[in-house]
């Protein structure tokens, strides 16, 4: 188990992130919360890039930062901004990172083959990765992450600049990655959560706002959010529009039924563009 | 309550392997050891992966920092300024073109938390660098030889000492400084007090006369430089300051 014990963050006079506390067990824990929020800070201190300003984080009760090298060996990290070498191949840039990740050469080899295989480059591992797409660079990233089989794998806004396509297969990937493990996802896209993630951690000025299942979330808005036409008069927050039949239609989050309003399930959309709202989303 | 007698206790071979078991798995490892696994587990194509070309451009740059020493040397002005500069040239353009090229590239984050980390790999490099620099130390030593009636082992002493001295001061620097401005100008800063020792004539003269009359000076610098810059980079290696860059100017 992975545990944040009341962390703190401050760079000089501005506080990042205040007194969370969270804790993971295998699944896919998301967070969610606008630019700026402090999702990357809390990744950068799990995956000990960072610090905390006070507090601590735990690992199976042990100090993350006392173990070194045994708690790298169960973390695979994909930072915001994947770096790579654009003439090299996949196969010869993650036998280079496998070896950093203390692999045996037989060992990576066979790993590298799988792992190529799962993201779907098992036709391009030899192909120079400057003639690869972005989601192609993507899986590459997520390759590496998993070349020593983490226990832990954080993942920071992995899925920015891919196409729907890519990111559904993203999706799919990472569903299938966190039976066994801790996934930390970081977006602010809603939709790589929503059919994916067993909670959603979301911030709020800098501090811990919720960490529940997506269903439960919902629910706080269950009998706010309505349709109504889009030249009807209403009361609240503008979450959406749509198109039926050449009408448009607002979506909207408000306290009271408004006259021509219907009442929609809410989805986990409303609940970012709700919560957000005075954060200038 | 079972009998003592009956109470099978361990050997002494089986205390000592559960002693040295405990100690080798409770122990953090030396930097050496760390260094030698990163060895093992990359060899020097991989210590120098990705910067083969910095490898390449650094000598180069270095080079022609040799040739402005033989045109003083050419010249008959005054060498010992321009060999302080040539001295660690190479290194100080190994280390910041590697860097340079990390950072541009953005490695260095995955890099962070493998087991071997940039740190590690840094630090290893940093050896690397200053080993191939102490060979061309040696080059430049036996150039100086050629021009002036000053023995190889003099000029080889004033050059390793120049360059344990700037690999030191520069590693301090980078670890210890808060201003990354002052991080990244820290060569400019060595060549520019160097050339002002040229610009005070009187001064380098007195430094060579000190030196050739006086070398367990320059013996006890080149020890003090060699002993300094080996505790740095095990500073730098066992290092857990915070942030992917082990350069903080990024």
């Amino acid at each position: 188990m992975l545990q944040v014990d009341h962390v703190t963050k401050k760079y000089g006079d501005f506080t990042a992130l205040a007194d969370i506390t969270l804790q993971f067990e295998n699944g896919l824990y998301g967070l969610l919360a606008p630019n700026g929020a402090g999702k990357t800070t809390l990744l950068k201190m799990l995956a000990t890039l960072l610090y905390p300003t006070e507090g601590e984080i735990l690992w199976d009760g042990q100090e993350i930062s006392s173990m070194d090298a045994a708690y790298r060996d169960l973390l695979g990290y994909l930072p915001q901004h994947f770096g790579y070498y654009k003439n090299d191949t996949p196969k010869a840039f993650l036998r280079y990172l496998a070896a950093l990740k203390g692999l045996e050469r037989h060992q990576a080899d066979q790993r590298i083959r799988q792992l190529l295989d799962l993201v779907g480059l098992g036709a391009h591992a030899n192909q120079k990765m400057k003639k690869f797409s972005g989601g192609m660079i993507q899986r590459v990233g997520i390759a590496q992450a998993m070349l020593n089989d983490p226990k832990i794998l954080i993942l920071d806004e992995p899925t920015v600049g891919l196409d729907p396509k890519e990111r559904v297969r993203f999706r799919n990937l990472l569903h299938t990655l966190s039976g066994s493990r801790i996934v930390i996802l970081s977006t602010h896209i809603v939709s790589d959560l929503e059919t994916i993630a067993h909670k959603i951690i979301m911030f709020r000025q800098h501090q811990l706002y919720c960490c529940e299942m997506p269903e439960t979330l919902c629910h706080r808005l269950q009998g706010k959010v309505f349709e109504v036409p889009a030249d009807a008069p209403y009361e609240g927050l503008l979450l959406a529009e749509r198109q039926q039949d050449g009408q448009v239609i607002h979506r909207i989050y408000s306290e009271k039924q408004p006259v021509y309003g219907q009442c929609v399930p809410p989805g986990l959309e409303d609940v970012f563009l709700a919560v957000y709202q005075d954060e200038g989303v | 309550m079972k009998n003592k007698n009956q109470i099978s206790m361990p050997s002494g071979q089986e205390k000592q392997t559960a002693i040295h078991t405990i100690i080798s798995q409770g122990m953090p490892p030396s930097t050496a050891a760390v260094l030698m696994g990163l060895w093992r587990a990359l060899g020097l194509r991989g210590i120098l992966y990705g910067v083969g070309d910095c490898m390449v451009l650094g000598l180069l740059a270095g080079a022609a920092c040799w040739l402005a020493l033989i045109y003083q040397l050419l010249a008959g002005a005054c060498w010992l300024p321009a060999a302080l500069v040539a001295a660690p040239a190479s290194y100080a353009f190994l280390f910041q073109l590697a860097y340079y090229k990390e950072s541009q590239l953005g490695t260095q984050e995955i890099k962070m938390v493998c087991r071997y980390t940039l740190r590690h790999l840094t630090a290893f490099r940093l050896l690397l660098f200053g080993g191939i620099a102490a060979v061309l130390c040696c080059v430049l030593s036996g150039i100086i030889g050629l021009f002036l009636p000053l023995r190889f082992g003099q000029a080889a002493v004033i050059t390793l000492a120049a360059l344990a001295l700037y690999g030191a001061a520069h590693l301090t620097v980078l670890m210890h400084c808060p201003n990354p401005w002052m991080k990244n100008a820290f060569p400019a800063f060595w060549a520019a007090g160097c050339l002002l020792l040229g610009l005070y004539a009187p001064i380098a003269v007195w430094l060579e006369t000190l030196f050739s009359q006086t070398p367990v000076i320059l013996w006890a610098l080149l020890l003090c430089g060699i002993l300094f810059y080996f505790k740095q980079i095990s500073v730098l290696a066992a290092s857990r300051a915070e942030g992917e860059s082990v350069y903080a100017s990024s």
